[in-house]
């Protein structure tokens, strides 16, 4: 768009000026419009398009879903209680230690960084579709006994017995919830980041769910610090491990990054914009914007 | 006045095809707000809008979250099989007749069919260079010793792969990385 026109800059100027367009200040051409046709005359009077006698000219036709006596559809099928709620549950599709030691193996995912789900997703072996109420990863403790990285990963969903094995081995693992908005943006920040709207702070999980990422038990990121130590001891004690001193191991600061509860990305905050043309990233500076991104 | 100056827009708008239309409520409305008009942002004038700080350096963070649309070239390790399994194919595999190519992910071209709900289970290997035949008289011999049961197989000679009825899965596997594959 180098130089715009003289029927361009008349757009523009009607758009400068001219009240916001809505259905309600719109007409379509003359040309495009269709009348609407009252059926009347020689050739559409007589049976006004009703066809001849019966119901469907007399206007005595049955109820919506009536099958003609027997037992219609939308009664024949009777109510289920156990699938009550279906609609509404969360789903985390799993992921198993063993398919995340072979993607470490293999190069997929690099174990010097920390792992999340958008690393996950970003090996294109595993995916979560946002459409089936997928709302994370569930690290399950197939191949728990062959398991021998030492990873930093931030899980959805996770049981005892996976805890163990990655602590064993000297790394972390912490459970946290992404909302929807939040979600896509950490399963496909490539397809977010061309939205063009600003990184969303990640919201705190739904009453039932609370409990799950307050519990120090499930390493939840909501849960105190100083309860998961205790935790990560009792563990080494119940599954018969020794428990390395991760504060003298020399990945220490990468296996201690952590995310704000409201960050979604490593290294961006709320509120940002990328520009993935310009290769920058937008950040705002008005006071309003900062204190509520920040919050 | 401000009504006119209205007007002598929409008389403007009139010569291009979007046609815009007003009740007399609305003109009114306009008529009160037509000094307000000026005040409206200007696209095409940055002090118009909020500021804001552009960072390049913080672009790294954004490299780090993009994928990798290639599929890399596996690690060395010091020691196979890795912890999960994985081993590369060896320079053995170059002594049969035969050769079984590994997958675009490094895996061998090994898989499992269920059908008939879950009542008829196919074992296949793909990606078979040479002496098919032969690949299958050998596979077919190894898996007899280690079962009674009859095993059946199917060579596909233009599609390059043999079936085998049955889950057989690691004793396959077994076989193809003694091989060398």
């Amino acid at each position: 768009m180098a130089t715009s026109g003289p029927v361009t800059e008349k757009a523009l100027k009607l758009l400068r000026n001219l009240p916001r367009v809505t259905i309600a200040n719109l007409k379509d051409l003359p040309g495009n419009q269709r009348k609407y046709d009252k059926r009347r005359g020689l050739k559409k009077g007589r049976s006004h398009g009703r066809g001849t006698k019966g119901q469907g000219q007399r206007m005595t036709l049955p109820r919506l879903g009536f099958e003609g006596g027997n037992t219609p559809f939308y009664l024949k099928v009777p109510q289920e209680p156990y699938y009550r709620g279906h609609h509404l549950r969360r789903e985390y599709p799993p992921l198993s230690l063993l398919q995340l030691q072979r993607m470490i193996d293999l190069g997929r995912i690099d174990a010097d960084e920390p792992i999340d789900l958008t690393t996950l997703c970003n090996t294109n072996l595993y995916h979560i579709e946002l459409h089936k109420r997928h709302f994370g990863v569930n690290l399950t403790d197939e191949g728990a006994d062959v398991f021998a990285a030492k990873v930093n990963i931030e899980v959805q969903w996770t049981d005892e017995v996976t805890i163990a094995a990655i602590e064993r081995n000297g790394g972390t693992i912490t459970t946290r919830y992404f909302d929807p908005l939040s979600l896509a943006a950490v399963v496909n920040p490539l397809r977010f980041f061309s939205r063009g709207i600003p990184i969303p702070k990640c919201k705190l999980p739904p009453e039932d769910a609370l409990e799950f990422y307050m519990d120090p038990k499930n390493r939840g990121y909501l849960a105190d610090q100083e309860h998961i130590s205790e935790g990560r001891l009792e563990l080494a004690q119940k599954y018969g491990y020794k428990l390395t001193d991760i504060q003298e191991d020399p990945m220490f600061d990468m296996l201690t990054k952590r995310k704000n509860p409201s960050q979604v990305f490593f290294g961006l905050n709320p509120g940002w914009i990328v520009n993935l043309k310009d290769k920058c990233v937008i950040k705002p500076v008005d006071e309003q914007y900062k204190t509520y991104y920040a919050s | 006045m401000a009504a006119s100056m209205l007007r002598r827009i929409v008389h403007d708008a009139n010569k291009l095809p979007i046609q815009v239309t007003f009740s007399k409520a609305k003109q009114l409305l306009l008529a009160r707000s037509v000094t307000e008009l000026s005040d409206r942002p200007n696209p095409l004038n940055k002090d118009d809008y909020p500021s804001v700080e552009i960072s390049t350096e913080d672009f790294k963070y954004v490299e780090r979250l993009l994928p990798n649309p290639l599929i890399p070239d596996p690690p060395n390790h010091e020691v196979y099989p890795t912890p999960s399994g994985w081993q590369p194919p060896q320079e053995s595999a170059l002594d049969h007749p035969y050769f079984i190519n590994r997958t675009s992910s490094h895996h061998l071209p090994l898989y499992l069919n269920t059908r008939a709900a879950g009542r008829q289970r196919l074992t296949t290997v793909r990606k078979i260079d040479g002496d098919i035949w032969k690949f299958e008289e050998d596979l077919r011999h190894y898996l007899e010793t280690l079962t009674e049961e009859p095993i059946i197989t199917q060579v596909h000679e233009v599609a390059r792969f043999v079936r085998v009825k049955g889950y057989h899965l690691d004793d396959v596997a077994k076989f193809l990385m003694e091989k060398g594959f």
